[in-house]
């Protein structure tokens, strides 16, 4: 149990460092970036050296840099991580519906993935060789590469206006169904974009499963087909569960794209607003969000996997013995 | 069937359902209440459906104090209102002042409108106007309008329950911009301002704006719409729409698809290269209207080589605003740009033709590669040099406008590299004294004559025009622009500075830009011109 809460103290320790490691650099590239938010606010209309002054007194953006980033430190230690210097606002209030609309079609399309992307890494290792095998990796391999906004721009055109089954913009009126039914599409294209981990992932370590002897020994006693292939997901569910974790840092970072090309007024459309406006407060706390949720979700991959399979914790944190890691003993079956 | 085919059988189905619940419609299949229904939105603003409005781009705030672009105003005018406003030709009516005058255009006074009721049910008093009028003088509670309240504002009184006088410094015309709607003053409760301005939520979607014009803000939500009602208390009448609604798109091809598909009635701004897809759109009507925008060269003196007036004389005459303009850069929609206003600028004084005329007159450059030979010969770059241009990339005729120059100047042994830079960057390096040459790009909003000459032709020195230019006759001539009593007043010296500026080749004016908007079949749109879409309760100007 000891080892177990030290492991999980040092996971939350990395995850504080890394947080503020991350906020430092970000602070950093904003300040030296060239641009200036109040020439943005006042956009090219006369504004004299002097109009210009008292706004960059007003944010306070002619302060040294680690004035300015202690100012935002010690205001984001109480709570306050700023104002907007677009809309005025606070930025928590201002950030806070943008980041409801991207986590629903961020879960909505971790969704999907996990499904699609275990079945078809399934489908594929037992059909290894066969035609079905290569065309799951064909497929995988141009939602790899293509573009999002260009597969949203297919889909659109395809689903939304010839078949018209989904609608071509916005989030919908606020029911779940309609909201459901808006994300959808958006979703899929994310989904396309990044099941091809989950199936390459999946695939791969499941046929190394298939050739153990365990599943020699269970084909032999005639066990249900099903029962082992369930048994050889568990077996392989370490790297599977990882991969999950790199999909959502790729989920919210392809939401700029997709939720530009549907019309969403996610974090991604606000967050390529607030660079274009050089809105710093907003870009900040944006960029932590994100990482601190991707963070997040890393760490909840990593003691999952701790859990589920001992020998990838660490030296230090080893639950079963070397010799039962060189045996495969304590394998689920 | 063994269970991993069940299991497959599951995924299936959950396919066979997300289609199935896509074909359902989901849950607000053509009710047109809900940005992107399926069924077109259809709605003509009258019948329960609202008239949809498809915008590139999205506004983050309703408080026009804070963030003021030109696509805030659009919106805004429909909603906010000043002491006075413009009408669709641009000629300033009163509003929420019945009357004024102006004593020699330095002391102010307005009588205000009475018995007008804010949305909140407040009744506008003195009081709310000259609060409104303090907040947008302060640049750090107004950072987008205060430019419209310069230093020669002496105060602001309540000089009377029904009255506010403004004292200027002396004669100012063009101060009649700064409280109408297309200018600086958006008149909100007292109360209510300070309330919700200490909260950090006015113009915000919890709290979003309280004015007096006539259409009222329901609901908003940044990137993806606002939506208006009718106010069925405004003060001049019943407004024609019972609802209106402006749709954000980041994307443009997602635009017309939306267009396309006909979830919106009216598209603002549509991209002059995707105008022939618009118009191929069954039934729809794309209109071109100039828009009095300036697009243009700006060069600083006091940077080398543009430091030699024979070098800033080679790039203007290797500018082919012709073939710019007619070919496949603008395909013939802007005009070749003589001067730094554009024609309609001058609307509230004088006929197109006669400000076409005038402006022909200031001195400019047409392309001509001899000439353009002769000059950088006689410079102190005769063998040519390196220089960038860039632009910002919300503009790509600008960037193609640049390519077409580097071309030009190519063969006379200029090279020119040509930079893609966004918006931020851009506006921050204009008049930063190191550019030496730049694009100006600016969009007027009031009918002010003089609106872009005032900055262009401020020529005090660094800091007051984006060129850092000094010229001490054509400073006290845009000191005579600001101080005229009259518009007319204003005409004659913002002619003579633009000549002398061109002269000396400063600005090198390269088109007047045009937008163009789409409609749907079956609505029909009266008058349509620049000032359409800043005039007071322009929703007026459609029919079905």
């Amino acid at each position: 149990m000891k080892t177990k809460l030290l492991y999980l103290v040092r996971r939350l320790a990395e995850f504080v460092v890394s947080l503020v490691a991350l906020a430092l650099v970000i602070f950093s590239l904003i300040f030296i970036a060239p641009g200036d938010p109040a020439r943005v606010l006042v956009g090219t209309k006369n504004a004299t050296p002097e109009l210009l002054a008292q706004i960059r007194e007003k944010y306070g953006l002619d302060d040294p840099f680690f004035v300015q980033f202690g100012r935002w430190v010690w205001g984001a230690l109480h709570g306050n991580f700023g104002t907007s210097i677009q809309s005025g606002q606070p930025v928590t209030e201002y950030v806070a519906p943008h980041a409801q609309v991207t986590f629903e079609l961020v879960l909505f399309s971790l969704v999907l993935s996990i499904i699609f992307g275990l079945l078809f890494g399934v489908v594929s290792a037992k059909g290894r060789g066969k035609p079905r095998d290569g065309v799951i990796s064909a497929v995988a391999l141009v939602g790899t590469s293509a573009p999002s906004f260009a597969i949203g721009l297919v889909f659109l055109y395809i689903f939304a206006l010839r078949l018209g089954l989904f609608p071509i913009y916005g989030v919908g009126n606020g029911t779940w169904t309609d909201t459901l039914w808006h994300l959808a599409l958006p979703a899929i294209c994310l989904t396309f974009a990044v099941t091809a981990l989950i199936i390459k992932v999946t695939r791969a370590s499941l046929l190394v499963e298939v050739e153990k002897d365990y599943s020699t020994f269970l084909r032999a006693r005639a066990v249900a087909p099903f029962a082992i292939t369930a048994a050889q997901i568990r077996n392989a569910s370490a790297p599977i569960f990882t991969s999950t974790g790199l999909v959502l840092a790729n989920l919210f970072g392809g939401t700029i794209l997709v939720e530009s090309v549907f019309s969403i007024p996610g974090l991604g459309n606000l967050l390529a607003n607030a660079v274009t406006f050089h809105d710093v407060p907003v870009i900040q706390f944006i960029a932590l969000m994100l990482a601190s949720m991707i963070c997040l979700a890393s760490a909840v991959v990593d003691i999952a996997v701790a859990f589920i399979n001992p020998l990838s914790r660490g030296h230090r944190n080893r639950f079963p013995s070397k010799a039962a890691a060189r045996t495969g003993e304590g394998m689920a079956l | 069937m063994n269970r991993f085919k069940k299991g497959a059988g599951i995924v299936t189905l959950l396919l066979v359902f997300i289609l199935l619940f896509a074909a359902c419609g989901g849950g607000s299949q053509g009710n047109g209440a809900s940005p992107g229904g399926s069924a077109p939105a259809g709605g003509n603003g009258t019948g329960g459906k609202p008239f949809v409005v498809g915008v590139s781009g999205t506004i983050s705030s309703l408080d026009m104090n804070q963030e003021a672009g030109i696509l805030n105003y659009y919106i805004s005018s429909i909603s906010m209102e000043g002491l006075v406003g413009i009408d669709n030709s641009g000629k300033v009516i009163p509003v929420l002042a019945e009357s004024w005058k102006d004593d020699n255009a330095t002391v102010w006074t307005f009588k205000l409108r009475q018995g007008v009721k804010f949305w909140n049910g407040e009744t506008m008093t003195a009081d709310d106007v000259v609060w409104s009028i303090q907040r947008a003088m302060d640049a750090k509670r107004s950072p987008g309008v205060a430019i419209y309240f310069p230093s020669y504002v002496k105060s602001v009184a309540k000089t009377a329950d029904d009255e506010v006088t403004i004292t200027l410094d002396g004669p100012h015309a063009s101060f009649i911009w700064a409280v109408s709607n297309t200018g600086g003053l958006f008149v909100t409760p007292k109360a209510w301002g300070e309330d919700t301005e200490k909260n950090g939520t006015i113009g915000s979607p919890k709290d979003l704006i309280v004015g007096t014009g006539p259409y009222i803000p329901k609901e908003f939500s940044p990137g993806s719409h606002v939506t208006y009602v009718a106010n069925p208390n405004w003060w001049n009448g019943k407004p024609n729409m019972s609802s209106i609604r402006f749709d954000f798109f980041q994307d443009e091809n997602t635009r017309l698809l939306a267009f396309t598909q006909g979830d919106m009635n009216f598209a603002l701004n549509i991209p002059v290269d995707q105008s022939e897809q618009w118009a191929k759109v069954k039934g729809a009507q794309v209109n071109f209207i100039d828009d009095r925008s300036y697009f243009g060269l700006t060069f600083d003196p006091n940077v080398a080589p543009f430091n030699d007036e024979h070098v800033r004389k080679a790039v203007a005459y290797a500018i082919d605003k012709d073939s710019i303009v007619s070919g496949s850069i603008l395909k013939g929609h802007g005009t070749a740009a003589t001067a730094i206003s554009a024609p309609e600028q001058f609307a509230v004084v004088m006929s197109k033709e006669e400000a076409t005329s005038k402006l022909a007159s200031v001195t400019h450059y047409d392309f001509d590669m001899a000439k353009a030979k002769a000059e950088l010969a006689a410079s102190g770059s005769a063998g040519g040099f390196e220089t960038t241009i860039t632009y910002p990339d919300a503009y790509p005729a600008a960037g193609q406008a640049s390519l077409a120059l580097a071309d030009s100047l190519k063969q006379i042994g200029i090279t020119l590299d040509v930079k893609e830079i966004p918006l931020d960057q851009w506006l921050n390096e204009i008049g930063n004294g190191k550019q030496g040459v730049g694009w100006m790009i600016y969009f007027p909003t009031t009918p002010e004559p003089g609106e872009i000459a005032m900055w262009l032709l401020d020529a005090r020195g660094a800091g007051y025009n984006p060129a850092n230019w000094t010229n001490d006759q054509v400073a006290q001539l845009t000191q005579q622009i600001m101080s005229a009593p009259t518009f007319n007043d204003q005409i004659a010296p913002i002619i003579q500075g633009n000549s002398i500026a061109q002269e000396q080749v400063i600005y090198a004016p390269v088109w007047w830009g045009q937008a163009a908007i789409a409609y749907q079949q079956g609505i029909q749109l009266k008058d349509y011109n620049s000032y359409s879409l800043l005039s007071s309760n322009w929703p007026q100007l459609f029919t079905s």
